[in-house]
């Protein structure tokens, strides 16, 4: 027996036409296969956060160094540079800090999520709609909190340097 | 998987106990009533959603088969992303699990009486 069926939403410009038949015969394998792919399913935003979640305590443990570093030594390491060196030190220990800052928040939100109001799904196309739109936004987050990490880094990095050879007085 | 009758007959009016079986009796019939959509869209689908009768039990059952997987990757996602923006698959075999919400006597799972079946599922 063969079903051609449409799928149709609004928002597309044509429905796809999508063929349903019998498949081949199950086997265990197959069966475990689709067992896994049910334990995917509910577990993959969980497996997501917990990601997150590492990435959080590892950016906050970044913040929590380059502040304390910054605060310590920032005026004593600048003292000896010159004006131009100052500032340009000055600006990257602050845009690393804010990196920092912004790939804590950004792995906070992928790691609990960001209660805003929205509308209740009307429908499980809906509702499987915005689980994998909420998907997206976790790994869109944690991808950021990534790149922050690094780019804060690499922006501590150049302040070290301009304090280790930039010019002097 | 225990083998299970075939038979296409019309589901039992008492609730069956749990019992994992497949059927290509029941592939047949649950290709006839299925009804599959892309989600969220066409162009990009990241889950197939698939909704009817299940054919052993006769309560109706969602099945949300994956197309993509977003946790546990460890960096090689970038080149699997473009190997299948290269090639991307619009057809796939897909075993539907009974998810139906009705208890079933000796259930190990939260949903479901147990058995699966067999689709091939094409779009294009």
């Amino acid at each position: 027996m063969r079903g051609v069926l449409v799928s149709a939403r609004s928002m597309d410009v044509s429905p796809v036409p999508i063929r349903v038949e019998a498949g081949p015969p199950s086997t265990p394998q197959s069966r475990l296969l689709a067992e896994e792919k049910r334990r995917q399913v509910t577990d993959e935003l969980t497996q997501l956060r917990a990601q997150a979640e590492q990435w959080r305590n590892g950016l906050a443990g970044i913040t929590a160094l380059f502040t304390t570093a910054g605060l310590f030594t920032g005026q004593s390491a600048v003292a000896g540079l010159a004006m131009e060196a100052r500032i340009w030190a000055g600006g990257a220990i602050i845009a690393s800090i804010s990196a920092a800052a912004i790939g804590l928040y950004l792995s906070m939100s992928a790691a609990f999520g960001l209660p805003v109001r929205r509308l209740g799904a009307a429908g499980m196309t809906q509702a499987v709609f915005g689980e994998l739109r909420l998907l997206r936004r976790t790994v869109s987050a944690l991808h950021g909190a990534m790149v922050c990490a690094f780019v804060s880094l690499a922006l501590m990095l150049t302040a070290l340097a301009i304090t280790w050879y930039g010019p002097t007085i | 998987m225990t083998p299970a009758p075939a038979s296409a007959d019309p589901p039992n009016e008492t609730v069956l106990p749990y019992a994992p079986s497949s059927s290509t009796d029941w592939d047949k019939l649950a290709a006839s009533t299925a009804s599959v959509e892309l989600v969220p869209n066409q162009v990009r689908p990241e889950q197939l959603l698939i909704t009817g009768d299940c054919p052993r039990c006769g309560h109706a059952t969602v099945w949300r088969e994956p197309l993509v997987k977003f946790a546990g990757l460890n960096g090689n996602h970038l080149l699997s992303g473009l190997l299948s923006r290269a090639a991307p698959k619009t057809e796939r075999d897909i075993e539907v699990i009974c998810e139906c919400v009705e208890a079933h006597s000796g259930q190990d799972h939260r949903y479901g009486c147990g058995a699966s079946w067999s689709l091939h599922v094409a779009w294009t």
